[in-house]
Order: structure tokens, then sequence, then C-alpha cells
């Protein structure tokens, strides 16, 4: 009890002496996985608001002041994210960043809002927002249930494609909200029998034998997979449907984003994927590419996935809103952020409005894998979104 | 702990009023104790709070836990899903309508529309479970040893299984969020003291003391025309009880509520800390919580890295430590010390005993 009592006075020490010169900085929070299974997901996205928060300091800071980061490990436990939010409520931030999953990231997210603070995320569910936690939450994401409209129009339209089977890992809502917004979108445009199945996994299965029978046991074969999973069972399964002769185009959305594990698929090829840009260096966006040649410059490697974007873009949209309101109280803030109309942040247009705080028709990038390399295809935005 | 009918000669009122006052020291201690982490925690930072805070509602799961296994001797695993199923059974009747209408779109108009007081919720949350409880509790009070355990963890399973998959009531795998967050430290303390209250009350019952009977000598206990299964299950169906409302307070705590939360990670700090304590005896159910908290908290903050005031060193030690740590305090409590840190006993019998260790040897001195 002794220690924990010396800690609690050297806590407040530290706050006291933080706060005497309080007046030229503002603070942010980062409420995230620094350690833990979700660490390397969320990695990327820490270094792209990192390296916001270093660039608008050296341009002079937002209305004058420098930002300063307050962090916190969640160790990847959803939970955690709570005590970690009062703690940044305690040391007085503006703004803070949680993890870019729904159910990572709301137990943060609610503390803040109940607190006056505003949150971001990168969870791709609208229920981080108005809806789920609060006119505080933003996602710096594009809604799931756009991607799977926006594969479904692309491949539908632009691909030529009439007929999907479509494999769900039914663990995480993402994929869950993928998959149905797929195809729904899809019936809509190819009608009932534009889906030839649908099937179910899940990511710890060590293998689908039955689930890849069933797509070469079928009477016609399919135009194009939709394949709703990630890392590892995703990789896994596209390994079993491409050893097993199922060689149609695969497409998928961001949770498979990156090239990590592209080493476990031998020669893979005939893969699309959704994302927020390149990282290959290749983006059309000027923007983007350069975007991401700062970011290797700053440290030393390529970013892992398109995930930094959305980092950056938290920041960026933080501090673009405080310098339209001409002040970085959470509410003013707010209230400048709910102006956003096709905002151009490094993760492409976005709008904000009071009801909804995620983005659903901006444009997202698709990329191809062939022989094991990526590469754009081009940007594309989906028609007609259905949030429910 | 030694029946009444087993004293060497009759008791007289008196003496028998003087037992019964010193038997409550426990019972005393137990929630000066409680009152005092409260007091103290008042003082404290918004963080350490919270921790507090979240060491009382486990201190009530794990009274839960203590009521049936301590008593009975049985394992049980099955804790954790009885404190799901209260924790939800409060959300679903005290969540604001609107957040229901987001969350979960499917469930019934009545349902949907229905909001009670959060007192009535908490209490029915430990309700539902109990009625569970002497429901699938009738048959798997029969079974003894391994059976049990056994019997025990798949009502874990089920109750995971069924919660995180029932979409339209609980939302499945999905978080549920807007519980109001009413456990402060005021509510924590005082439904912690009252598990405790009613655990100890249960233990001075005949029921508790047959319980325990069969613990020591099941055929014994039998003999002496104790009937099992029905005392056990008066346990288990106390014990979800209070597991229950365990839950209902977990979930208003956090404001969110995950069926993920209520699975082996947490029957795995509930055990443990029962056992580190010592199973046998409140005192230990007590100790133990406390005790394992205060070691996850310190560790935690080693892990992130503490500057000794005074000194310009950082101690910090490697992220992960503390499941380790975790797992090797059990086994050193298990190797050195079976009977936990309270050796089994009650505050009250540890004075005797040490009294008796002075003056003369107690008849009703335990072999533990």
């Amino acid at each position: 009890m002794k220690s924990i009592g010396g800690m609690a006075a050297a806590l407040v020490l530290l706050g006291t002496v933080q706060g005497a010169h309080a007046a030229d900085t503002v603070k942010i929070g980062m409420v995230m996985p620094l350690s833990g299974w979700f660490q390397p997901i969320d990695a990327s996205t820490i270094n792209g608001a990192l390296l916001a928060v270093k660039e608008i300091n050296a341009a002079g800071g937002v209305l004058g002041q420098q930002i300063e980061v307050e962090t916190f490990d969640n160790k990847s436990e959803p939970l955690l994210g709570a005590d970690g939010a009062t703690q940044m409520v305690a040391e007085g931030v503006k703004a803070m960043i949680v993890p870019s999953d729904f159910d990572f990231g709301a137990p943060g997210a609610f503390v803040a809002q109940q607190n006056g603070i505003i949150s971001f995320s990168g969870a791709s569910d609208p229920k981080f927002g108005v809806a789920g936690i609060g006119n505080l939450a933003y996602s710096l994401s594009t809604a799931g249930q756009a991607q799977g409209a926006l594969l479904a129009e692309w491949g539908f339209e632009d691909q030529g494609w009439k007929t999907a089977y479509v494999l769900l890992d039914n663990t995480i809502s993402y994929t869950k909200t993928l998959c149905g917004s797929f195809t729904e979108r899809w019936k809509e445009l190819a009608g009932e029998e534009g889906i030839l199945g649908e099937d179910t996994f899940l990511n710890g299965d060590p293998s689908i034998d039955a689930q890849v029978s069933r797509i070469t046991g079928l009477g016609t074969k399919p135009d194009v997979v939709l394949l709703c999973s990630y890392a590892p069972g995703g990789p896994s399964a596209i390994r079993q449907l491409r050893s097993a002769g199922v060689d149609a185009p695969i497409i998928t959305g961001e949770s498979m984003d990156g090239d990590y594990w592209a080493g476990t698929v031998p020669g893979l090829s005939d893969f699309y994927v959704v994302n927020f840009g390149s990282l290959y260096g290749d983006d059309t966006d000027p923007a983007v590419a350069d975007f991401y040649r700062r970011y290797e410059a700053e440290y030393g490697e390529r970013a892992d996935v398109s995930y930094a974007q959305r980092g950056y873009a938290m920041i960026e949209a933080w501090a673009r809103a405080a310098e339209k309101a001409g002040s970085v109280e959470p509410a003013e803030v707010a209230a400048a952020l709910d102006t956003f109309r096709d905002e151009p942040l490094v993760v492409g247009p976005t709008t904000f409005t009071p009801e909804l705080h995620i983005a659903t028709t901006r444009p997202m990038t698709i990329l191809k894998a062939e022989a094991g390399k990526f590469s754009i295809v081009g940007k594309f935005s989906a028609d007609e979104v259905e949030l429910d | 702990m030694t029946a009444y009918a087993a004293a060497p000669h009759a008791i007289r009122p008196a003496e028998r009023l003087s037992e019964i006052w010193r038997r409550s020291a426990t019972l005393l201690v137990l929630i000066a104790a409680i009152a005092l982490l409260a007091l103290l925690a008042g003082q404290a930072d918004a963080v350490l709070q919270r921790r507090v805070i979240f060491c009382l509602v486990n201190l009530v799961a794990v009274v839960g836990l203590y009521i049936f296994m301590g008593n009975s001797g049985v394992l049980n695993f099955s804790v954790v899903g009885f404190m799901a199923i209260g924790a939800y059974t409060s959300a679903l009747l005290s969540m604001p309508a609107a957040m229901k209408g987001t969350f979960l779109p499917d469930l019934p108009l009545w349902l949907g529309a229905m909001q009670v007081p959060h007192m009535l919720a908490l209490l029915t949350a430990g309700v539902v479970p109990a009625l569970i409880a002497l429901l699938v509790g009738f048959p798997i009070m029969r079974l003894s040893g391994i059976g049990a355990a056994i019997a025990t963890l798949s009502l874990l399973f089920i109750a995971y299984i069924v919660l995180g998959n029932w979409d339209s009531l609980t939302g499945g795998q999905g978080s549920l969020m807007g519980l109001q967050t009413y456990v402060k430290l005021p509510v924590a303390a005082a439904v912690a003291g009252g598990a405790v209250a009613v655990a100890f009350w249960f233990q001075e019952t005949r029921w508790g003391i047959a319980l325990r009977a069969s613990r020591e000598d099941e055929v014994a206990a039998r003999a002496s025309g104790i009937r099992i299964p029905r005392v056990r299950l008066i346990a288990f169906v106390l014990g979800a009880f209070v597991a229950g409302v365990a839950g209902a307070l977990f979930a208003h705590f956090q404001g969110t509520l995950r069926v993920e939360n209520f699975y082996l990670d947490l029957t795995f700090l509930l055990m443990t800390m029962l056992v580190v304590g010592g199973s046998r005896s409140l005192t230990g159910a007590v100790a133990g919580t406390f005790a394992i908290s205060l070691v996850t908290e310190l560790l935690r903050q080693t892990e992130v890295g503490v500057t000794l005031p005074g000194a310009a060193v950082t101690l910090q030690t490697p992220a992960g430590l503390g499941d380790v740590a975790l797992a090797g305090v059990m086994l050193v409590i298990i190797l050195f010390r079976p009977n936990g840190i309270s050796g089994g006993r009650e505050i009250d019998e540890m004075w005797r005993r040490r009294a008796g260790r002075k003056h003369r040897k107690l008849p009703e001195e335990r072999n533990a």
C-alpha cells in the first residue's frame, strides 16, 4: 500500500509540474494497445498519429499550441481502456485516440464521452459514433457496410462478375457486417440467384475442407469468392481454396489489408482487397503517395497496413476542426467536426454530420495481388449504402 | 468448524451468547476491512479508485464462488457463467430504450421499452441465475469430485455459447453500451459487505454446518443423516444469486458489456483469489481477493515502469509478467500452503488458536 501511495503522490506531483506550462501545449491522449495481440493491428495507426503530431508541431502547432501526447497501454484488454481513459481525463487531455475496433475502443470512448472529451477511433462500425457512444465519438474509417456495398458494386459493374460465393469467418463483427452488406447489395444488383452459396467458418479452424468441397462441388463455378476474414485464418483459407483448385478471384475488405501475411500464400494471385490507400508507392492520389513517403522516411520502414492513414487523419481532423473553431475545447471542436463536408484528409474526403460520425460514400482504394505483389487498381466509392 | 452438538458438555445460554459474539468477530472484522479499503480509496486518484471498485466487484464474485465451493469442497467453474447471466439480466432491464434500439434492435417490444430502477434490476440479476441454478443444480448436485467439476465447467461453456450467440437478446459477441455506471465506491463496498454477511450467515446455519461436515467426510456426513444433495443445492443456488449480483455490478461498473469478459480468464482469476486466500474460510475468500488484486496492480504498475520517489531508478518488468506471476503465486500457495493465506480458518479461529497455544489446547481444535 505504501508504494501505491508513493506512486499516487508521484503522479500528482508530475501532474502539477506539467500543468505549469499547460498554456502553450494542448494534450491528446492515446489509449492504445502497445502490447498484446492487438498491438500489431494498431501499430500503424499509432505511428500515423504520431507523425501527424510531429508535422503539426513543426508547423507551429494548433492555434499556436504544441500538441503533447500522453499514452496508456491497454494491453489489448478492452476493459483496461476505461482505466486509461479515466487517467487521460485526469491529465486534462482535450481528445483521445482509442483502438480501431468497436469492442476495443468503446470502453475508453464511453468514459471520454461521459467526461465531455472527444474520442477518435478507426472502428468501421457506425455504432462508434452518435448512436452507440455519443456525440463526441468519431470514427475516421469508412463504415463496414459501405465497404461491402462498394465491393459488390465494383465487382458487378466494373468487373462484370455475375455470380458470387460468400465465405464468412464468423468471429468478429466487422467480417459479419462486410459479408452481410455485400450479399444484400449483390442481390439487388444480380438478383437472388447471383449468390451461389453462403458458408461460414471460424478464424481458428485448422482446416476448412468441408467449406472448400462445397465450393468445388457447385454445379456452376462462381465468378468471384468474397472472403470476409483476417489473418491468420483468412490467409489459411485462401491457401486451402487455391490448393483445392478454386481459381476464381477472391475479394475481401480492409481486415486483410497489408502484405505481411502474403508470404504464407505462395504465389498469391487474383486477389483483391479494399483499403484506404496504396502503401506500395503507386497510389493515384499524390497526397497519399506523399504521405507514405514521409512515413517511410520517419520510421525507416514501410507502413504495415493502410490504417496509418486513419491514424494520421485523426490528428489532422482534430487539428483542422480546432483551427476552424478557434478553440481546443471539446464541445467547440466537435461542432466544427460536424461541419466537415468532404473535408480532404489523408484518409480521403470525410463528411461528418451531427447524426453520423463515420464516412459512407467516401472513395476507397482497391488493390490487386499478382504473384504475391500488390498494386493499385483504382479508387471507387459506393453509390448506395444501407447502414442497418 | 465444530457443530455445537459435538461439544463435550451442555451449553448454558450465557456461554452460547458469548460464543455467538465471538464467532461474529469474523464478520465484523471483514466488514470493517472492506469499509476501511473503501474509505482509503476515496482519497486516491481516479484510476486507483477504479482498481479498488474492481477489486470489490471481484470480491462479491469470489464470495459467490466460496459459498458453494468453499463450504462443499466441490470444484465449481460455473460462477462466471452465472455472473454473465446476471449482467445481461440487469442490462436488459435497465438500459435506456434508445440504446436498446441501437444495439438490440430485435428485442421483443415489451422488453425493449422496459426500464426498471437500478436496485430492482440488481436484485433480478441475482434471482434469475439463482432460478437457473435451482433447475440445473438439481441433477448436478448428486455428483461428486471430478464429475461435479466437469458438470459445472459445462455450465460455464453453455452460458458463454448461448449468450454469445443469442443475437436478438444479447447482441451476440458484440458489445452493449450505455449501461448506467452507478457502481461507484459506496455501492461496491455496500454490496461487497452485504455479500460477505450473506455468506457468513449461510455458513452459520445448520445447512452450512451440514455442508461443511459433508466436505470433511462425505460418508460420515451421510451416516449422520445429512442429505448432501439438498444442502449442496441450497449453497449452489445462493452462490449463483451472489454471482449474478456480482455480474450486474461488473456491467454497471464498466458501462459496457461483452460476453467475452465472462469466460476462462475471469474464472481463473476468481479461482486464484479463492485458492490463494484459502478456500475453506470466508476470511480466506476476502484475504485472497485483496492479496491478488494488490499483486496484480503492483505488477501492472511495474510493467508500465515505476520511478521510485527520490531515486533515479525506474523499475520496469517485461510486459506479460502479470499473468505468469499470477500463476506462480497460485503454484507456490498450492505447494507450500495448501489451505491458503488464511490456513482455512476464520479470524476468530485464528485468535483462539493463538490463545490456545499460550494457555491450553481447545477441544475443538481442528487438525486441518
